[in-house]
């Protein structure tokens, strides 16, 4: 169980900051609690006298401005650090504009806990679970951090994929805050996530991948993709050979089963997990063909050629 | 530490209150507002028991910091409806039985009313995701489901307000659906579970535990503990003053550590204090010296002669063999055309009840020790205490509280031991409430088995010989290892008709966390292996399942493995039932998954397609899943095993026409209350409403001793019946002889009462008033049942240990995503025979609890341990189903009604759950040809068995 000596709920990011950045050693942040609090009870089941204890706990949950989102530069979207996970549920723009995190969310532990669930705790914690930070890692997402420095708003912004270090492990520095996480918007793409679990609800992920898919006009060839996997490492792999293969290639089922063979390898080096490796072929080629259905495209069965079937 | 003060309003009521800083709004909620309809069943978000609304959202209450609901508008499950009143969904719940054991019922309507809130129009897959944070173990979901969907249809008046009634003009309250009598307490949030029971003065009390598997205790100080300010007890085993030694079949179990720890998380010490913060303090001040011991962790191991010993009384650590043998397996494996063996691997399972361990323990103003706990046994546990506190019984009084979820976790005891010391200590009040990784880690779990399977078979199908041999492991402390034993050896090679047979199974201790009573006591364990068996010989002599069983079932005049004579045996009309219910296509047991066409019809649901709400189907295997079918048959005997079984009851006709029926009837979900009050009703002539059930309290209730075994409505339904027609028999000569008639004339039903052959008729409110002041005569009745059973010869295991069995039989379609290795339960088809259905929306409620506890333990379920250290505690770790992944369930209730049982009626909790778990592996063979040998059937298993096939068709084929 968690335990503190005090517990402050700042309302503006330089009160945050301050009280950060003089917290007595051991303090922590928090954001949504989902992680933290079941985090203070893990491995100490038969001893009750490991409760954790924080001096000082920060909740940033009422910072104003880390809430909400807004499209500060053409193409992109900034989501404030305090969005939660149920509104890529539910907000239509939200939908819009990241068609995969509509489906990570789905499957993203229930309802109740994706209400305070925050995308930059998800991020911060780091686990080679997280869910939430394949599909911002497929749209080059960077995190925006804060710190102050005799009272004034320093920031820095870091891409997200090499924020995250390992597991449980990112980039942060001392006193840091994260605000923002900013990333491409996917609007006019098509969508998809999907993870492996023991089971269909409350699922903590083995792997997931997830894809965003923009065909060309006519519907027949790959414009642009996006494609990551997470729990295939100590941190999220994002598929650039795979999006460089797929982009200009005609839409095809050959076509894809070829781009799925392409992180075989690539996943074998970086897990010692059988089960990993053996799913992964299969996970990005259903990747790929779910964000084609969630935009209705068909995808025809002839070799990629761009010749005809009779030519088989 | 600076207290917060949070501002709130709770329930409609504006709060303002001093808090710690790091309290969860549970606790304000629980603590410091006594609102304990949220419960923590877990802490830790995974059992969705604290869901709350916060500002109309829905939220897990364990993972809110009490800071965050300042200025919110907090609802819990009290303030859904007014006082004494229920909303349309508490009503509902009530009215399709999905309230079983109700600790996670204020949650599970908490959360069906946020998703009606948030989509009022939700269908069936939409609620279900909707509830799929929120964990139930006894029902299986589907009578939930129902609730929310009659919700909806009552509100959008497509359907009546009288659907949520009573189904009406029930002459006869046995073979009714009648409405569970304490539903309304659980769907309100009202009914006090023992870890929301407060006394003034009390005192909490925390555990300090071993953190070795196996060690020495060379020294153990509580001096500094005992010295902190607010502790007001601290106990060790010094402070027992009788017999420290307790169990259920053999007293090995101290109530604390004493000379030495044979399991992580055995308990070593206790404090009681104040408050939680400074029993926790105190633990920590506590010092313990400890010289570890080589330990042991495998039964086989343990039982080698060069094993680390681990009870001195019992140096070959075995707890139990139990031996049955008839014929001579020798000769029937040389007569045999086919033989062949096998080896299973079956898992610690955890009962995962909701409800955590908890106890309150006072001594009253007479001296008598007073233990409130949700025990399976209190009968038993009193008697174990009364040695252990060298108190006379009746000095000693355990008081069943309210039982959230027990299937025989509950029925060792474990803590009360410690509170009854504890209280006799300090003079007050104590309360323990277990977290719920304590629970998982420090209780007993269900043995684990490794079984090597012989079968010697003729071309035709015929069964001659069968050999099992079983090691289990028992853990650290006897517990209900015997019987475990027993039971999974006298019912091990199923319900069929073999001339030759060989039975050993043993268990063993060892230092991992104790295996104890769990749903089946061991016959889930050894039958899996049997059916799984038949499968393997039906496939090699291209039988159809149900054929291979058919050829060997028992029948009446049949004789069991113990050499009893069967008088009635129902198998076949159970196959009968179910193959005809599920439209079973005949055929071999090959992988007929693609080629068969009986898939994919009524009784499946859909594949799981997250997304219902999105209108996306997200579900897309893209024709890379597989599906296929398989059987399992069973049986179960029930009540006592082995042993001579009895329960008695009393009853007294009451004021107004009612009656009391007092009885010590344990129930933990099953449901027995209601059946009770459906049978007094109708033997009493009046109706289910007028019953009132005594509290099962040895100091109250006469002993009809414990729920386990499926025994309650066999033997204690039919007590109830015997002291029923007493007191019947009393009145009605008091009535009798009133009118001028002889008694026989007499008849009574729904709360009236006449003579035959007579105009004379009058209410039951005035006959009774009649026989108490014109007669005299208070109406009060007694009644006993026994079941004859005999113990087992030691040498052959021969004799009767059950007199009447439930056989069973189960069909499991299931869809493998053959990319993943998921499996997806989509219908199962149960049969069971119950003798008679008293209730038979109740007995399907327990066919579905058990049918997904089965699921669970076939494929997701695994309780792990590293030399004896566990990394499965927490509900994270330990995968439950969610309502996402239980099948459509159809239940198929059969009839055969006992002879011997005054009722008719038999049993059906624990049988429900035996033919589950093979029923869904060789369904996974029919679908993709891979069997899997050992539980649970994880995608991980399931992928690795099925690139092993593909590189042997492979390697078969370049051998070519």
């Amino acid at each position: 169980m968690l335990t503190c000596d005090d517990y402050v709920v700042p309302e503006n990011l330089l009160d945050a900051l301050m009280a950060w950045s003089g917290a007595p050693e051991g303090s922590r942040l928090l954001a949504g609690a989902t992680d933290t609090l079941p985090w203070a009870r893990q491995g100490r089941a038969g001893d009750v006298a490991g409760d954790v204890h924080v001096p000082t706990i920060i909740d940033v949950s009422r910072v104003t401005g880390l809430d909400g989102y807004d499209f500060p530069n053409a193409g992109r979207i900034r989501l404030g650090a305090n969005v939660v996970f149920q509104q890529f549920l539910e907000d239509p723009e939200l939908r819009e504009h990241l068609p995969h995190m509509s489906s990570c969310a789905m499957w993203f532990a229930d309802d109740q806990i994706r209400r305070q669930a925050t995308v930059a705790g998800n991020i911060v914690n780091a686990s080679p679970a997280a869910d939430g930070v394949a599909p911002l890692v497929a749209l080059n997402a960077t995190v925006e951090l804060a710190r102050q420095e005799n009272g004034t708003i320093e920031r820095r912004s870091v891409p997200l994929i090499s924020f995250i270090e390992g597991p449980g492990r990112t980039q942060m520095a001392p006193g840091e805050i994260l605000t923002s996480i900013s990333c491409d918007s996917a609007k006019g793409y098509g969508g998809s996530f999907e993870k492996v679990g023991h089971r269909r609800s409350l699922v903590i992920s083995v792997v997931c991948a997830t894809c965003c898919v923009k065909p060309s006009t006519d519907g027949m060839t790959f414009e642009d993709v996006r494609l990551a996997l997470g729990g295939v490492g100590p941190t999220p792999m994002r598929l650039d050979d795979v999006e460089t293969f797929l982009r200009g290639q005609p839409i095809s089922a050959a076509v894809i089963a070829e781009a799925a063979t392409m992180p075989v390898d690539r996943v074998a080096s970086r897990t010692r997990r059988t089960y990993r490796r053996e799913v992964v072929c299969g996970f990005t080629e259903r990747a790929i063909r779910g964000a084609l259905a969630s935009i209705n495209v068909e995808i025809p069965d002839h070799l990629g050629t761009g010749q005809g079937a009779a030519d088989v | 530490m600076s207290d917060i003060t949070v501002e709130l309003t709770v329930n409609g009521r504006p709060v303002k209150r001093l808090a710690k800083p790091y309290w969860r709004l549970l606790d304000f909620l629980r603590e410091e507002l006594h609102l304990t309809g949220t419960k923590e069943g877990c802490g830790a978000g995974e059992c969705g028991t604290c869901s709350v609304f916060v500002d109309g959202a829905l939220m897990k209450a364990c993972l809110l910091p009490v800071a965050k609901a300042d200025g919110a508008d907090i609802q819990t499950v009290e303030g859904l409806a007014g006082p004494n009143a229920m909303t349309v969904m508490q009503q509902a719940f009530h009215k399709t039985g999905a309230s079983q054991c109700g600790y996670c019922i204020p949650g599970m309507v908490m959360a069906a009313t946020a998703a009606l809130r948030d989509n009022p129009d939700a269908d069936h897959d939409e609620i279900k995701e909707r509830i799929g944070g929120n964990i139930c173990r006894c029902t299986g979901y589907q009578k939930i489901v129902e609730a929310v969907e009659l919700a909806r249809d009552v509100i959008n008046q497509k359907v009546p307000t009288t659907a949520l009634d009573e189904d009406a003009d029930m002459e006869r309250f046995i073979g009714g659906n009648v409405r569970r009598i304490d539903a309304p307490g659980k769907v309100s949030g009202a009914l006090r579970y023992a870890g929301d029971m407060t006394m003034p003065n009390m005192v909490h009390m925390q555990v300090l535990r071993s953190p070795h598997p196996h060690a020495r205790i060379v020294s153990l100080d509580v001096a500094d503990a005992a010295g902190l300010p607010g502790v007001e007890g601290v106990i060790t085993s010094a402070d027992v003053p009788g017999v420290d030694g307790f169990g259920v079949f053999v007293h090995d179990q101290p109530v604390m550590a004493r000379d030495k720890v044979r399991y992580v998380g055995e308990a070593v010490a206790a404090v009681a204090a104040v408050d939680l913060e400074t029993a926790k303090k105190a633990i920590r001040l506590i010092k313990v010296v400890y010289e570890e011991l080589p330990a042991v962790f495998d039964p086989e191991e343990a039982l080698e002669a060069s094993a680390p010993v681990v009870h001195d009384e019992v140096p070959s650590n075995l707890v139990k063999h139990i031996p049955i043998s008839k014929g001579d397996v020798a000769k029937g494996f040389a007569d045999s055309d086919l033989i062949i063996e096998n080896t299973y691997q079956t898992q610690q399972v955890e009962h995962a009840y909701l409800e955590p361990e908890a106890g309150l323990a006072y001594v009253d103003a007479d001296g008598v020790v007073t233990v409130h706990s949700p025990s399976q046994n209190i009968s038993h546990h009193r008697h174990m205490l009364s040695d252990i506190l060298a108190l006379p019984i009746n000095k000693v009084r355990m008081i069943m509280s309210p039982v959230g979820g027990g299937f025989g976790g509950k029925e060792d005891m474990i803590y009360q031991g410690m509170l009854a010391l504890m209280t006799i200590k300090t003079g007050l009040p104590v309360r323990l409430v277990y977290t719920r990784e304590e629970s998982i880690v420090t209780t007993a779990k269900r043995h684990p088995a490794r079984i090597t399977y012989k079968m010697g078979l003729t071309k035709d199908g015929r069964i001659l010989a069968t050999e099992i041999k079983a090691v289990c492991d028992g853990g650290a402390y006897g517990m209900s290892t015997e019987g475990v034993m027993r039971k999974m050896a006298i019912l091990g090679p199923g319900p069929y008709d073999i001339p030759n047979v060989k039975i050993d199974t043993y268990g063993a201790y060892t230092n991992n966390t104790p295996s104890g009573a769990f749903r089946t006591f061991g016959a889930m364990q050894s039958q899996f292996t049997t059916e799984s068996h038949l499968d393997l010989c039906a496939e090699r002599l291209g039988l159809d399942p149900f054929e291979l069983r058919i050829l060997n079932a028992m029948r009446p005049g049949s004789t069991t493995h113990t050499q009893q004579r069967l008088d009635r045996a129902s198998y076949l009309e159970v196959l009968e039932a179910t193959r005809n219910g599920a439209g079973w296509e005949a055929g071999p047991s090959n992988i007929r998954g693609a080629n068969r066409g009986d898939l994919n019809g009524l009784g499946n649901r859909k594949p799981c397609t997250l997304g219902s709400r999105l209108h996306e189907d997200l579900h897309r295997t893209n024709g890379m899943s597989k599906r296929g079918r398989g059987m399992a048959g069973s049986w179960y005997g029930i009540a006592r095993t082995a042993a001579m079984d009895r329960a008695g009851a009393w009853v007294e006709l009451d004021d107004g026409g009612t009656a009391k029926v007092v009885t010590g009837v344990t129930e933990i979900g099953e449901g027995i209350l209601t059946v009770l009050a459906q049978v007094a009703a109708d033997e009493l002539g009046i109706r289910p409403e007028d019953i009132t059930i005594g509290d099962n309290d040895t100091a109250r209730s006469p002993e009809a001793a414990h729920a386990g075994a499926t025994r309650q409505t066999y033997m204690i339904a039919n007590a109830v019946a015997m002291a029923c027609r007493d007191a019947r028999e009393k009145f009605d000569k008091e009535i009798a002889a009133y009118w001028g008639v002889e008694p026989d004339q007499i008849e009574a039903s729904g709360g009236q009462i006449w003579a035959q052959q007579t105009n004379q008729r009058m209410s039951m409110a005035e006959a009774v008033h009649i026989c108490k002041t014109v007669r005299g005569f208070v109406p009060v009745g007694s009644g006993n049942y026994t079941a004859h059973h005999t113990g087992l010869d030691p040498v052959d295991g021969s004799g009767k240990p059950w007199q009447a069995y439930v056989f069973g039989c189960q069909i499991a379609e299931v869809e493998v995503d053959t990319v993943t290795g998921e499996v997806q339960v989509l219908g199962i088809w149960a049969a069971h025979d119950v003798g008679r259905a008293v209730n038979p929306r109740g007995v399907e409620g327990q066919i579905e609890g058990a049918v997904v506890q089965g699921l669970g333990q076939a494929l997701m379920e695994d309780y792990i341990t590293v030399d004896g250290h566990s990394s499965t505690d927490s509900f994270a770790k330990y995968i439950l189903p969610t309502a996402l992944d239980v099948p459509h369930i159809t239940s198929i209730i059969v009839e055969d009604p006992d002879p011997l049982s005054p009722l008719g009626a038999k049993g059906i909790g624990e049988p429900a759950l035996v033919p589950t778990v093979p029923a869904i592996m060789n369904a996974i063979y029919d679908a993709i040809g891979v069997r899997i040998t050992s539980l649970p059937a994880t995608p991980e298993k399931i992928l690795a068995a099925l690139r092993q096939k593909q590189q042997s068709e492979a390697e078969g084929i370049a051998a070519e």
